[in-house]
């Protein structure tokens, strides 16, 4: 098992490798000439030249990519920003764990309100508790980020003045931005326990563990939950990727200095070497949030984890099942 | 006996969103202020005695370093609190005025002279020099900047005369040279630190106010000086200014609303909405405020030759419904207008309109020699929502008249790059330039139709109406004559149908009605900048008590 | 005293659109030791008869219309879900037709047993794995193997886990539902021998459901043919083998290929099972019987007793016409 993780992480360092040529050669095949766009109206060939020499923007493809990446291996530099000049690794230590730290209480408030919700939904299936939750994930699920948004700072920043509706200064001010990015979630993973449960209470394995004997609750937490959390890892993981992407609007709407922001004015004035570091942060995580749920998934279900265990011993395996 | 279940829940999820958004819509009692003022502060705002205020101001646009002139414009509000302008609008009489300079005028045809006033520090101590003066032009050659353009500067005759005076060379008279906002920088501290340093966010400058704090895309405090030059700590009733950058619109016009915020520009019609309801009991306001320039279609004489034939033209003026366009580009703040200096201006002149007719337009057509699908027209214009409003209007009424157009959409600097660049195509165009004060609206409103090399598409390619506009520029002319000249040639562009106003250009800015008021706001506002330094001193605010 | 003693059980399953009568006037008596064959076609009923004596139908749409289960003098129907949990895997435990899935996929099989023990067996967790360990040694498994999941296990092996699961507590009565129709062959007969073996061993009795006559004819004592949620014929294991009444029945033994004679063709029952939502009136399988009159299609049928020992539901039967 360590093995294969240790696999796992190396196996990271090509896809990031990957997804660098990839970001870089998307920036640098985009029509539009960033120097031109930095120079605007003061263009002239000198300036061009000189400003191209100096964002080291004239040293041809391999050049360029070479020292992007030189860059980020040895000093963990992505560059500097066009516009503002300040240093990209610097923003994103001071952004990144505002957004980090949004994003995981959305995926503890996601999980913590999500399952059991789901879980309830579908013990009590087709009870008004389920209609009422099924109704209410539904309508969450299906309202785009930014109305909840609007709605919640109407609501309750201007209508009720119970929450402030910018920054995240105090504990009050959390709820709002944390409310919008979850609650999509939230629903989504509410729908999924439920028709995972439905599914797995209707399994042979939980009929024979009734005629066992055992309390319906055993049956829940020890022979349901776990087997219905497999398909919900694979939706968390990809929840991730979604409260990432869902940063940029909440970030926007409540005016907090994360990532989402930083992002969001880095593609609006083009500031390409903010957006391919950002790209290749997101990037990043995902590939660790897909590790995790890999090693989740081997936690849980003894299947996948025989399988990880001997994708290094395969005939060894083969060997041992002909025996049974 | 289940269905009704599932009918109930969905009634009640519906009773759920109802009360959302009856929320949303239901009366504020924002106007009772929270903080339980009386009435007569409310709306009787200014300072008490020895009292000071910070003004919060929100901005929808980036911050950035102090220096002017970029694209995008880089805490371009801010500059005026920080440095001294060498040339601005005075906000009470609407005149060119100086902070730094003692005189200024043209010598001879060429050579206009700057004197200095003698005793002007910036903020490390340095007196400012006639090298600072030349410097603060030059910078702007130097960083590629777009703000010399129509001053007909030629920086290399340009001399130092003494230590106070300067002799700017120009090819030709303008007024461009004393209406664009340039900053007194410092010339050997620029030069230490260099263009791209990080020192720019807290420049050395010699205005009022200094940058006590600054977070890249979050907020950035001014504080008052207390060794400016030119006026005494205790003059001043701002304290500090706190800029808070929001890149989301409507989370900015919520803090207005909830008392948050004191100052912001209302630039998206999306918000109307505070300036068509009732303000009154509330605690913020709206007030509209003319920028002193029109909106107009322009025709590209120089970059398509079609442009040269007056039938075509006037097809043009009949075929669009001009009025349609102007509310559809500008919504709530459209005000008509087919001159180009606003209603309230002296310079206001009405030279005629032509109503919408879409026969007399086919008629024009035809007379210039096109059958209906014949031509085709290329355009290129930026793209946020005015250009984009404009250009899906335009393209309606032109299509319908028979003509075929392409109008591509690229952002701000691209979409500058290719006028100023040409070889675009650009057939028709939506221009709004910045007007200047009251006295100079009109050849400011026109600035870009005088300039070659400039904006290729705005140049109008005309003897008779650039022999008026320079008239209009000379600076001889006597302001009667200028009156006089300024209705000359709105009379003759209209009958030419050389390009086309059809509304007025304003600003809308919302306020905190507890803190300032609408006079206030409307004074030291110009063109979306606040006039930061002329705010902050009590005498001004004593004005409207 | 009997055993178990079913009487006239019905089970409905009612939903929005159908109203399903899966289970209608079921009596059978189960021995103490004795063996049960439950026979019957696919959709007979078997199955819902069993789950429904432990009580695990599928609810909300399964209901008990009518019916008494009296196990050890006690009304299962009427007990309380505590009750019920007590009798489950201890007194009564049931065998499950399809070994594959019948396991919980991330529970070691050594856990999956020991859990049941630990249930009823009022011992530590540590006992409880000894005695588990001890189950699977009894059903041929390797006791290192205690630890793996299911999936490390064949078909066979797994029905053996189950097997040892079902009588970790010595329950009195074992319901086998099809314990081998999921199995190979050659394993089917293994595993029945086994169970053979460990019944008899523990005095335990059993409900065998099956389709195949030959496991009820090597391992029951009784037998009761089930057809369309009724019992048709129910009698000794003798009796009705040798001495089958009901048309059905004979139709069921007729369609099994005789080794002696030279047969071309098998010779199934003509027609289907009647829907068990909108089942025919009168005797149930009237429609495909050969000796069916116009009575057969009107009159329902009682199950009698024709001879001791052997009750047949059929008027003509008892009439002595066939």
């Amino acid at each position: 098992m360590a093995k294969y993780i240790i696999k796992r992480i190396l196996w990271m360092i090509p896809v990031m490798l990957g997804v660098l040529i990839i970001v870089f050669t998307i920036s640098y095949l985009t029509p539009g000439d960033p120097v031109i766009t930095i120079l605007g109206s003061g263009y002239t060939p000198e300036k061009y030249a000189a400003k191209a020499a100096e964002l080291n923007l004239d040293k041809g493809y391999f050049g360029q990519l070479g020292s992007y990446i030189w860059g980020i291996v040895t000093r963990f530099d992505f560059g500097k920003s066009f516009y503002s000049n300040l240093s990209i690794t610097g923003e994103f230590a001071r952004r990144f764990p505002i957004t980090a730290a949004l994003g995981i209480f959305g995926c503890i408030i996601m999980v913590v309100l999500g399952l059991p919700l789901g879980i309830l939904s579908a013990v009590k299936q087709y009870s008004v508790l389920d209609y009422t939750l099924t109704v209410i994930a539904l309508v969450l699920a299906a309202m785009p980020g930014f109305v909840l948004a609007i709605l919640g700072l109407v609501l309750f920043g201007v209508r009720l003045r119970w929450l402030p509706i910018t920054g995240l200064d105090t504990p009050k001010s959390w709820i709002l931005p944390l409310a919008t990015n979850a609650m999509p979630c939230v629903a989504m993973i509410m729908r999924q326990t439920r028709t995972n449960m439905l599914e797995v209470i209707r399994q042979d394995y939980i009929r024979t563990a009734r005629s066992k004997g055992l309390s319906e609750r055993t049956i829940l937490w020890k022979h349901a939950l776990k087997n219905c959390l497999i398909p919900i890892i694979t939706v968390t993981g990809g929840m991730v990727a979604m409260v990432m992407a869902g940063s940029i609007i909440t970030e926007n709407i409540f005016n907090i200095k994360g990532m989402g922001t930083y992002m969001y004015a880095a593609i609006m004035q083009r500031d390409y070497p903010i957006v391919n570091g950002c790209v290749l942060l997101i990037a990043f995580i995902v590939c660790c949030v897909n590790l995790i749920v890999d090693i989740c998934y081997a936690l849980i279900d003894p299947r996948i984890r025989a399988r990880y265990a001997s994708s290094g011993k395969k005939h060894k395996k083969k060997a041992h099942k002909e025996v049974t | 006996m289940k269905k009704m279940r599932s009918i109930l829940c969905l009634l009640m999820a519906v009773l759920m969103l109802f009360a959302l958004t009856a929320c949303g819509g239901g009366k504020t009692d924002g106007g009772k202020t929270p903080s339980g003022e009386d009435a007569s502060a409310k709306f009787n705002p200014g300072p008490k005695g020895d009292e000071k205020i910070t003004l919060r101001i929100g901005t929808t646009g980036y911050l950035g370093r102090f220096l002017s002139g970029l694209a995008p414009e880089e805490s371009h509000s801010a500059c005026n609190a920080v440095f001294d302008s060498i040339f601005r609008v005075d906000p009470w009489t609407k005149q060119i005025k100086s902070d730094v300079l003692d005189d200024w005028y043209w010598e001879d045809e060429h050579h206009f002279i700057m004197k200095l006033h003698d005793g002007v520090y910036f903020s490390n101590g340095q007196k400012a020099t006639s090298e600072d003066l030349l410097f603060s032009y030059e910078n702007h050659q130097e960083r590629g900047s777009n703000y010399l353009s129509g001053m007909y500067l030629d920086l290399d005759k340009c001399e130092i005369v003494d230590d106070m005076t300067v002799r700017f060379y120009c090819e030709q008279q303008n007024t461009r040279i004393s209406t664009a906002y340039i900053h007194l920088y410092c010339k050997s501290w620029s030069r230490e630190v260099g263009w791209d340093s990080p020192e720019w966010y807290y420049p050395v400058a010699s205005g009022a106010y200094y940058v006590k704090e600054y977070v890249a895309d979050d907020y950035m405090v001014l504080h008052v000086r207390d060794d400016y030059w030119k006026h005494s700590i205790d003059e001043y009733y701002v304290e500090e200014y706190y800029y808070k950058y929001y890149p989301e619109a409507a989370t900015l016009f919520m803090e207005l609303e909830l008392g948050n915020l004191d100052l912001c520009v209302i630039q998206s019609t999306d918000y109307s909405r505070y300036m068509s309801e009732d303000n009154s009991d509330k605690n913020y306001n709206v007030v509209l405020d003319a920028t002193g320039s029109t909106m107009y279609m322009n025709f590209g004489f120089k970059d398509h030759d079609i442009w040269y034939n007056k039938d075509l033209r006037l097809a043009f003026a009949y075929g669009i419904n001009w009025e349609e366009v102007g509310m559809l580009t500008l919504g709530d703040f459209y005000v008509a207008n087919n001159g180009f200096a606003p209603k309230e201006s002296p310079s206001y002149y009405d030279a005629g309109t032509r109503e919408y007719d879409p026969e007399k337009a086919a008629e024009y057509l035809k007379k210039a020699g096109y059958e209906p699908g014949e031509l085709s027209l290329k355009a290129c214009m930026m793209d946020n929502a005015s250009y984009k409003n404009f250009g899906q209007a335009v393209k309606y009424y032109i299509e319908k008249m028979g003509v075929n157009i392409d109008i591509q959409y690229a952002d701000v600097s691209a979409s500058i790059a290719n006028w100023v660049q040409g070889g675009y195509n650009n057939d028709i165009n939506l221009l709004f330039a910045a007007g200047g004060d009251a006295r100079q609206c009109v050849t400011g409103s026109l600035n870009q139709a005088n300039l070659w090399p400039g904006v290729t598409f705005a140049y109008v390619d005309d003897d008779h109406f650039q022999e008026l506009y320079a008239k209009l520029c000379d600076p001889n002319t006597t302001q009667e004559d200028i009156y006089k000249y300024e209705k000359e040639i709105q009379q003759y562009i209209f009958d030419e149908c050389l390009i086309i106003p059809f509304a007025e250009m304003n600003s809308a800015f919302g306020y905190d009605q507890r803190v300032i008021g609408p006079e206030m706001v409307k004074a030291i506002t110009f063109s979306n900048r606040y006039q930061l330094t002329e705010l902050g001193l009590r005498s001004n605010w004593e004005r409207y008590q | 005293m009997s055993l178990l003693e079913i009487k006239n059980l019905s089970i409905h399953f009612v939903t929005r659109y159908s109203d399903v009568h899966a289970v209608n006037g079921v009596d059978l008596t189960i021995e103490e030791g004795k063996t049960l064959g439950l026979v019957g076609e696919t959709g007979a009923g078997k199955t819902t008869t069993a789950l429904g004596i432990l009580r695990l139908i599928q609810k909300p749409q399964g209901r008990y219309e009518s019916g008494e289960i009296i196990f050890k003098g006690k009304d299962l129907l009427k007990a309380t879900d505590d009750e019920m949990r007590s009798v489950r895997g201890n007194e009564i435990s049931m065998i499950f037709q399809d070994p594959m899935t019948a396991l919980n996929p991330i529970l070691t099989v050594g856990d999956q047993i020991a859990e049941v023990i630990h249930l009823h067996g009022k011992c530590s967790q540590a006992e409880a794995n000894e005695r588990a360990v001890k189950m699977l040694e009894m059903v041929g498994i390797r006791a290192e193997r205690a630890g793996e999941y299911p999936h490390q296990f064949s078909g066979g092996m797994k029905q053996r886990v189950v097997i040892a699961m079902a009588l970790a507590c010595n329950p009195s009565l074992l319901i086998a539902d099809e314990p081998t129709t999921a199995l190979d062959v050659t394993i089917q007969a293994q595993v029945l021998e086994m169970m053979a073996d460990l019944k008899k061993g523990r005095g335990t009795a059993m409900l065998l459901i099956t389709h195949d006559l030959g496991i009820v004819a090597e391992n029951c004592d009784d037998v009761a043919i089930m057809y369309a949620g009724e019992v048709i014929e129910y009698g000794t294991l003798e009796r009705i083998f040798h001495n089958p009444k009901h048309p059905y029945t004979l139709g069921l033994f007729g369609s099994i290929p005789s080794l002696d004679k030279d047969e071309e063709r098998l010779h199934p029952i003509e027609g289907l099972m009647p829907d068990p939502a909108a089942l025919p009136a009168g005797c149930k399988f009237h429609d495909r019987c050969a000796y069916a009159t116009d009575e057969c299609a009107s009159c329902e049928q009682e199950l009698a007793e024709m001879e001791s020992g052997h009750k047949v539901r059929c008027a003509r039967v008892m009439k002595g016409e066939i």
